[in-house]
């Protein structure tokens, strides 16, 4: 399965929700492989704790050169392995995990017909070996989004192709995750230009909620009433506005919570930083596991 | 940071025996759901218009597509870094294996050049997958290059085969519903003409390795003549026998498909061994238990008939197989984890046996009543 993440904006936590939920996936047993296709600012190495690859590889062999032509193969990095975060090795029982970084210094391009067919190679060839391919793309329309679109119209029927848009829990957000799909040139439409119908692509598509308070979080326990009564109100707002802009319920994948270890210092969450330091969340890496286990989930 | 593990290379290079026959075979499992029949075999090896398909069907069906020819102008590997140039041809093809492994290789006999400069392209076309080589240094040096860790700018047959792979992995015929996940494996040959001294009676034994990126290496001692004649010596010997008017296509024709063909069945089974062994190593971990075992139902379905060693090679190769079968003893591996295998499935019934049955007890007083 390929897993397209975008979101309407920048800093909804794209990057940093993917990664989790590639970890997450990873220690459920599957292979999975991130591939970093936010050209503009390829972040995913920093956020497994790849030191090396924390603005994107500087061999010039990433995903960016490649589309580019420029080497044969991108450089693929064992996360296991390399991250400052894990144990240096694959936890028992979990499937691999392995970044397709992206170059330091990419930057967008324009698209040319062989970077479709580049890509589509790639991607054929990682699912190959990897049971769920993650890929990042940056916010908003990007040529790299078109390109990966191409690419998957082609793949197979026997690879599904699922989109996930990020969007942050405010009104500005949502309308514009909904611009973003259903938009004039959006997800939808360009599915619809490639051959899927409208009923497939709304099917392949599903919405996280990041970053978000629920009013009954224990969180907002030192609210004022007024405070509390207020942004009870405006939840119900919200909600009202998603269900209404094609966002509703039986179109989420998963909320995310507000969590301070996701805001500070973007990082995979791991168990430990739940149980032991306490640092992050419980209901976090619940989310994750959530999201991450119903990614292959086909109707809600 | 990854040695080879073969002793081949030399720090000083010698002339060393010509010519070398260099190759690599990237092996894959077809981007399928089941495996194809032979007329989906047929086209999807279709490479150009009207190409033929060779295909056969006993004792295993398999479909070998028809030679890709590339010219080439690059820098050869050489072990001691020396600069030296190739110029010619390669060859590759793409092969499938009972309807369900999808392989490319690619190819070229190297031998030292018949002119100082470099001739008309038309010169290389005419002797297809040929590369002569504009330089100093020998077969052993060339091989001992090739066989050490790639570098850039060097000819890369790997990348060729690669690409050729990915033409039949990106096909429409294709649903791409693999039922599991599997990596494609590099093999590297070198075959070495079999010199002059040690005569017909006993050839080296082949040498199989693998590295740690994961790379295979098969490094064999082998008649390259095919024609009968002796080719072997200094490569002053070879050149004048090529100026005399050796028939170079035919002395291709003579033993680099056949080798190609054994290569690549070396390459089918040491891939089987790597997809089974990975299923069988990671059984036992503890969170996804059941669910691995569910994964190896593909490849009980669709991959263990296709063990069949030396099911294609030519007769006067099967001593290759017969020294792999002692070592490393691709066989010896399979039976084992065909016999794991077959013990995990015998528990996972007995388990489920004993659920249900422990069940039907307590649902037994209950229907009494």
């Amino acid at each position: 399965m390929i897993v397209l993440a975008t979101s309407d904006k920048g800093g909804t936590g794209r990057s940093v929700t993917t990664s989790n939920l590639a970890y997450r996936r990873a220690l459920q047993g599957d292979d999975v492989c991130y591939l970093d296709f936010d050209f503009g600012s390829p972040t995913a190495g920093a956020v497994f704790g790849i030191e090396a690859a924390g603005r994107g590889v500087k061999t010039g062999a990433g995903a960016h050169s490649y589309l580019l032509g420029d080497v044969a193969e991108p450089a693929r990095i064992d996360i296991w392995r390399e991250s400052s975060w894990l144990k240096k090795e694959r936890p028992p029982g979990a499937g691999r995990l392995v970044l397709v970084a992206g170059d330091e210094g990419g930057g967008e391009f324009q698209v040319q017909p062989q970077m479709i067919e580049r890509c589509q190679v790639l991607l054929a060839r990682l699912t190959e070996e990897f049971d769920v391919i993650l890929v990042d793309l940056s916010a908003g329309r990007s040529y790299a989004a078109d390109i990966v679109q191409g690419a998957t119209a082609t793949i197979g029927a026997g690879t599904p192709v699922r989109w996930l848009v990020f969007h942050r829990w405010t009104r500005q957000h949502i309308l514009a995750a909904h611009g973003l799909v259903f938009g004039e040139r959006g997800i939808v439409q360009n599915g619809e230009r490639l051959g899927y119908t409208r009923e497939q692509m709304e099917d392949s598509i599903r919405f996280v909620r990041t970053a978000v308070q629920e009013p009954d979080s224990p969180q907002l326990g030192l609210l004022r009433p007024t405070q509390a009564s207020w942004l009870h109100q405006c939840h119900e707002e919200l909600l009202k506005l998603a269900a209404q802009r094609g966002l509703g319920r039986s179109m989420v994948a998963g909320v995310i919570p507000w969590d301070p270890v996701l805001q500070w210092r973007e990082q995979i969450i791991r168990d430990l930083d739940i149980d032991s330091t306490q640092i992050a969340n419980p209901e976090t890496g619940q989310a994750f596991d959530d999201v991450a286990l119903h990614l292959t989930r086909t109707s809600h | 940071m990854t040695a080879p593990r073969h002793s081949t290379r030399r720090t000083a290079p010698t002339a060393g025996p010509w010519p070398v026959l260099l190759g690599e075979v990237r092996t894959a499992l077809l981007r399928h759901s089941r495996a194809v029949g032979v007329e989906t075999v047929e086209e999807l090896l279709e490479l150009a218009p009207a190409a033929t398909v060779r295909l056969t069907s006993r004792p295993l069906a398999r479909g070998v597509s028809t030679d890709v020819v590339e010219g080439v102008h690059c820098r050869l590997p050489s072990g001691s870094g020396r600069r030296v140039e190739g110029v010619g041809t390669i060859v590759s093809r793409a092969v499938v294996t009972g309807g369900r492994i999808a392989q490319a290789s690619s190819r070229a006999l190297v031998l030292p050049a018949t002119a100082p400069r470099r001739q008309n392209w038309s010169a290389y076309l005419a002797r297809q997958g040929i590369i002569e080589a504009l330089g100093p240094g020998g077969g052993d040096d060339l091989a001992a290059g090739f066989l050490a860790p790639h570098r850039p700018d060097v000819l890369d047959l790997g990348a060729v085969a690669n690409r050729l792979l990915d033409r039949v992995q990106t096909s429409l015929l294709l649903d791409g519903a693999s039922p599991l996940r599997t990596t494609r494996t590099r093999l590297r040959f070198v075959v070495a003409a079999a010199g002059s001294g040690g005569g017909p009676s006993t050839p080296a034994p082949p040498r199989f390795s693998v590295d740690v990126d994961g790379v295979r290496t098969l490094l064999l001692r082998a008649d390259l003549h095919g024609t009968g004649r002796e080719l072997d010596g200094a490569e002053t010997d070879l050149a004048t026998q090529v100026q005399k008017g050796l028939d170079l296509a035919e002395f291709d024709g003579g033993g680099a498909a056949e080798l190609m063909t054994l290569c690549e069945d070396v390459a089918v089974h040491d891939w089987l061994l790597t997809v089974l062994q990975r299923l069988v190593d990671n059984l036992d971990e503890a969170p996804a238990r059941n669910g691995r075992i569910e994964r190896i139902g593909p490849a009980i379905e669709q991959l263990l008939h296709l063990w069949m060693p030396g099911a294609h090679a030519e007769p006067e190769l099967s001593w290759v197989w017969s020294a792999l079968e002692g070592r490393p003893g691709f066989s010896r591996q399979w039976a084992s984890i065909v016999a794991r295998i077959r013990n995990e499935l015998d528990l996972s019934i007995l388990r489920a046996l004993t659920a249900d049955g422990g069940q039907a007890r307590r649902a037994g007083p209950a229907e009494e009543l």
